[in-house]
């Protein structure tokens, strides 16, 4: 899962980024083409919903450009954006948690949806096979529901670590947070798994 | 194996598994995972762990995102203020401005109202078409039963 380590001299968006600060949108129209398809992957896997993620996603963009002017060089560009969108998906799903509270639990939470209730995006897998199809489609869901039972710090670790393939060093760089903080929230996130696992087998 | 331990030796494997182990330390480890049953099978149980976790391949990107994305900058950009796009304490700014002016518009309207019979300002329902024709009805019964002119 590690990552080789840039530094942020070696960093081919730090001259994009440079440039997109004094407002130049052809730069910024290649930073976009750079990591839109990351962004929206992480944005979908943290919202695990695909119209709200193409939202925050393209929120996300833009707060990046209005922000390109205050980019101080620590690290890798794209874990500057990684930042911005953790927290953007963050505030969204608090936001979404009180207007749940709101109206009462009503609505629906993705990761508890039926087959009526799924996901926007969910693409075929493995395959004609309805059968490995449907195995697929449950795994997913099993694995939405109990990464949604994850307190938020720990699932953000545990989406960057498994399904963006993130270093912890990356990680910790993203969140804010130290390495061994990184390594105990993905101890502690594997630990509820299992358990959550064991209840329901 | 006490709990301490085995809480250590999880979070060495797991650092193991996702390769943040230096190559000297992960070598090591994989000699003790070959020669100790317990640990390979706690090792073995984290793997199949860690696999069993799927989520469904990322959406490819929407047609027409990137457009959309530069679009919305370049109108920013040039002034044109994107309020589905705009910041979220612009927007909170702008519903505060305009409950304010609601609330003081409404203030101000109560200036120079008649203080007194306010029965006198309240407005009736409108009628519906078939009220209208039983009362046009009755008043003409009435004007007819009092001896006066039928209404037209």
């Amino acid at each position: 899962m590690a990552d080789r380590v840039q530094g942020p001299e070696d960093d081919p968006d730090r001259g994009i980024l440079e440039r997109v600060a004094q407002g130049d949108v052809e730069s910024f129209a290649v930073l976009v083409a750079r990591h839109e398809q990351r962004l929206l992957a992480l944005c979908q896997r943290m919202l695990q919903d695909a119209e709200e993620a193409r939202d925050a996603a393209q929120e996300v963009l833009l707060k990046a450009f209005r922000k390109a002017g205050s980019y101080r060089p620590k690290g890798q560009v794209y874990t500057w954006l990684y930042r911005i969108a953790v927290n953007h998906c963050l505030n969204r799903l608090r936001r979404r948690k009180i207007v749940r509270f709101v109206s009462f639990g009503e609505l629906d939470r993705p990761g508890e949806a039926g087959e009526e209730n799924a996901p926007a995006y969910e693409p075929s897998a493995e395959g004609p096979d309805p059968e490995a199809q449907l195995a697929s489609r449950r795994r997913w869901r099993r694995t939405r529901e109990l990464i949604d039972q994850l307190p938020p710090g720990q699932r953000n670790v545990l989406i960057l670590a498994k399904f963006e393939g993130l270093s912890y060093r990356r990680i910790a760089e993203v969140m804010g947070i130290t390495e061994s903080a990184v390594e105990s929230r993905l101890f502690r996130a594997m630990r509820r798994l299992t358990e959550a696992q064991e209840k329901t087998d | 194996m006490d709990s301490a331990s085995e809480q250590q030796l999880t979070r060495l494997l797991m650092r193991l598994l996702h390769g943040e182990l230096p190559p000297e330390r992960a070598r090591e480890f994989e000699r003790r995972i070959a020669r100790d049953g317990e640990v390979a099978a706690l090792y073995q149980r984290l793997r199949e762990r860690w696999a069993a976790l799927e989520l469904p391949p990322a959406m490819p990107v929407p047609e027409g995102f990137r457009a959309a994305v530069v679009a919305a900058v370049r109108r920013e950009r040039d002034g044109e203020l994107s309020w589905s796009l705009a910041p979220t304490w612009a927007r909170a700014a702008a519903a505060v401005a305009l409950t304010l002016g609601l609330i003081l518009g409404a203030s101000f309207s109560r200036i120079g109202e008649p203080q007194g019979e306010p029965e006198a300002f309240l407005v009736s329902e409108p009628l519906t078409l078939a009220e209208s024709y039983w009362l046009t009805l009755e008043e003409g019964g009435n004007q007819l039963l009092e001896g006066g002119e039928e209404t037209q």
